[in-house]
């Protein structure tokens, strides 16, 4: 597995979809400045900064945004037509899509980093109150563990479009609907606790402004575990299919219209 | 251990209705080079996809080494070399990164067997060219590099020529042959041009719509192929009464009024002529002539032509 992942790894060079992560990340932090310069009677702060660029990265950004990456380095290979070298090495599709998995899972780890980066210099730009070297770190740790438990929160998504060729853009779609959902989540107590990706602000410790939310631990623990099961056992109960060459789209030619 | 390599029992492979390899049995012996002919479609690919367990068969077993491919998959394909239709890269990465990454999986040491690779198929190492912006021949290169990167014990190349330009036709030939005759290599290959089966195969395999017509080494198809004299005379009947009469011989054929062939190749074609001429008959062309592996071909398919 130590070597898949390594090549994996490597395989990330010169992919211009790791840029679009990087600039969703961006766009989350923007976002959340957007919001700061509503007139809704909410007093900003540093604090206040990193807990709303969490919830517009829980249920706008990230979910979205690992799924497609995901898709995107799942999908290489049937893309590229390397599958055929890498199943007679043999390397099963199974194996393969474990190494892409974890490499995905240490992509989180970054893109929540570049998050924190992000939401660092929007703090420096704005100047909001109440900078602190201690909630620097805490917001770099709750920043990325909470792209972290979102990527695994997605990961039944992931997994399910991984074998559809050119099926992760529905992937995308869902994880994005999968996402926002989470804002309507987060009003109930009880859904809050169990949906998977509210679960994971409970696993971080999320503030939350709503009085009706007390976050149970174990409840989003168990939420994540299973999310994590039901992974494993798609994973584990998954055919490998005979290799096809995925055909190029050819493109439609459009007869010329007038003289 | 058997004495083949590769031995298949009925391999079939079915997509819906049609069979696409319909009971296939095959042997493979050690250290020789077996060309794969067939039209498009006749089944050449589907054939090497089952060996390489790409595809799985509808019916039938595969012998690898004398091990069954269905249950020891994992122990034999680590010593098989292969490139299956299209070369199958990542366009991000260069020729070097690409082999790297085989390697690294293939757990073998990657900088001696990739610079190694490469220089066989005459690719720069550590080039920052692109595998996106390979030529066809390059791409071509950089797949035979990787089937021969971990020193397999057997090959399986399916249309390996394809886009290499004439010197590079001769190079792989060269080396391929090299592969097998000093290394002990055993090749499959399959390919659309039937001169290069002809000059660098040992053996044949002939196959058309998903069934196989002959296996036959190239020695027995070269005492198997039909060889004749042409003659071109003035009068081919006269021709014909002197062959009876002076050479006790009867097997020819009459074309036309001018053209005879001659099967028995054993009378001197320089001792007929003198005859021929003697007897009054003008003769405008003698040669000797032999069929090729396309009119082979094309007999046992009753096609037309490969592609």
């Amino acid at each position: 597995m130590g070597a898949i992942v390594k090549t994996e790894l490597l395989k990330l060079k010169r992919y211009h979809i790791i840029w679009a992560g990087i600039a969703l990340m961006c766009l989350s932090v923007l976002l959340t400045l957007f919001t700061s310069m509503a007139n809704d009677g909410a007093v900003w702060d540093f604090r206040y900064l990193i807990e709303q660029v969490i919830k517009n990265n829980m249920s706008m950004i990230f979910p979205m945004c690992i799924a497609l990456i995901a898709g995107y380095i799942i999908s290489r290979e049937e893309k590229d037509d390397v599958l055929k070298n890498i199943v007679t090495i043999p390397v099963s599709f199974k194996k393969l899509l474990v190494g892409k998995l974890i490499v995905c899972a240490m992509l989180s780890i970054l893109f929540g980093f570049i998050c924190t980066i992000f939401t660092l210099i929007a703090e420096c730009i704005v100047g909001f109150p109440g900078f602190t070297i201690n909630l620097v770190i805490q917001g770099l740790v709750q920043i990325t563990l909470e792209n972290l438990l979102l990527y695994l929160a997605v990961l039944p998504i992931i997994v399910v479009t991984s074998r559809l060729s050119g099926g992760f853009m529905i992937g995308v779609i869902i994880a994005f609907v999968y996402g926002y959902g989470g804002m309507f989540a987060a009003g109930n107590m009880t859904l809050a606790n169990i949906y998977p990706i509210t679960a994971s602000l409970g696993l971080i410790w999320y503030r939350s402004y709503d009085t009706s939310v007390k976050w149970s631990f174990s409840l989003c623990l168990c939420s994540l575990i299973i999310i994590v099961a039901i992974s494993v056992i798609l994973i584990a109960t998954m055919k490998e299919k005979d290799n096809k060459k995925i055909r190029a789209k050819t493109k439609k030619i459009k007869p010329k219209k007038g003289w | 251990m058997s004495e083949y390599i590769i031995q298949t029992n009925n391999l079939t492979k079915q997509y819906g209705e049609q069979k696409s390899v319909s009971a296939m049995n095959l042997h493979v012996k050690k250290g020789r080079i077996y060309g794969l002919l067939g039209r498009n479609g006749a089944g050449k690919t589907t054939t090497m996809k089952m060996l390489l367990g790409l595809t799985k068969p509808t019916s039938g077993s595969i012998k690898i080494f004398g091990k069954s491919m269905e249950t020891n998959s994992k122990d034999i394909l680590p010593h098989i070399g292969s490139l299956i239709e299209s070369p199958g890269f990542y366009p991000n990465l260069t020729g070097t990164e690409n082999l790297r990454i085989f390697a690294e999986l293939r757990g073998i040491n990657k900088s001696k067997c990739v610079r190694d690779a490469l220089e066989v198929v005459g690719l720069p190492y550590r080039d920052k060219k692109l595998f996106a912006e390979y030529s066809l021949g390059m791409k071509q290169r950089l797949a035979i590099a990787l089937a021969v990167m971990h020193n397999p014990n057997l090959l399986i190349l399916d249309e390996p020529i394809n886009g290499l330009d004439p010197i590079g036709i001769s190079e792989m030939r060269s080396f391929i042959r090299e592969l097998c005759d000093v290394h002990g290599k055993t090749i499959l290959i399959s390919s659309h041009i039937l001169s290069e089966i002809e000059l660098l195969a040992d053996d044949i395999w002939i196959i058309d719509n998903g069934i196989l017509l002959e296996e036959e080494s190239m020695k027995e198809l070269a005492k198997k192929n039909s060889r004749y004299v042409n003659f071109m005379v003035s009068d081919s009947q006269r021709a014909a009464e002197i062959l009876r009469t002076e050479f006790e011989c009867d097997d020819f054929q009459i074309c036309d009024k001018n053209r005879l062939q001659l099967y028995n190749t054993t009378i001197p074609r320089a001792e007929i002529t003198y005859v021929f001429v003697k007897q009054g008959l003008e003769i405008t062309e003698v040669y000797l002539c032999e069929e090729t592996l396309e009119d082979y071909f094309k007999r046992v398919t009753g096609g037309e032509g490969i592609a």
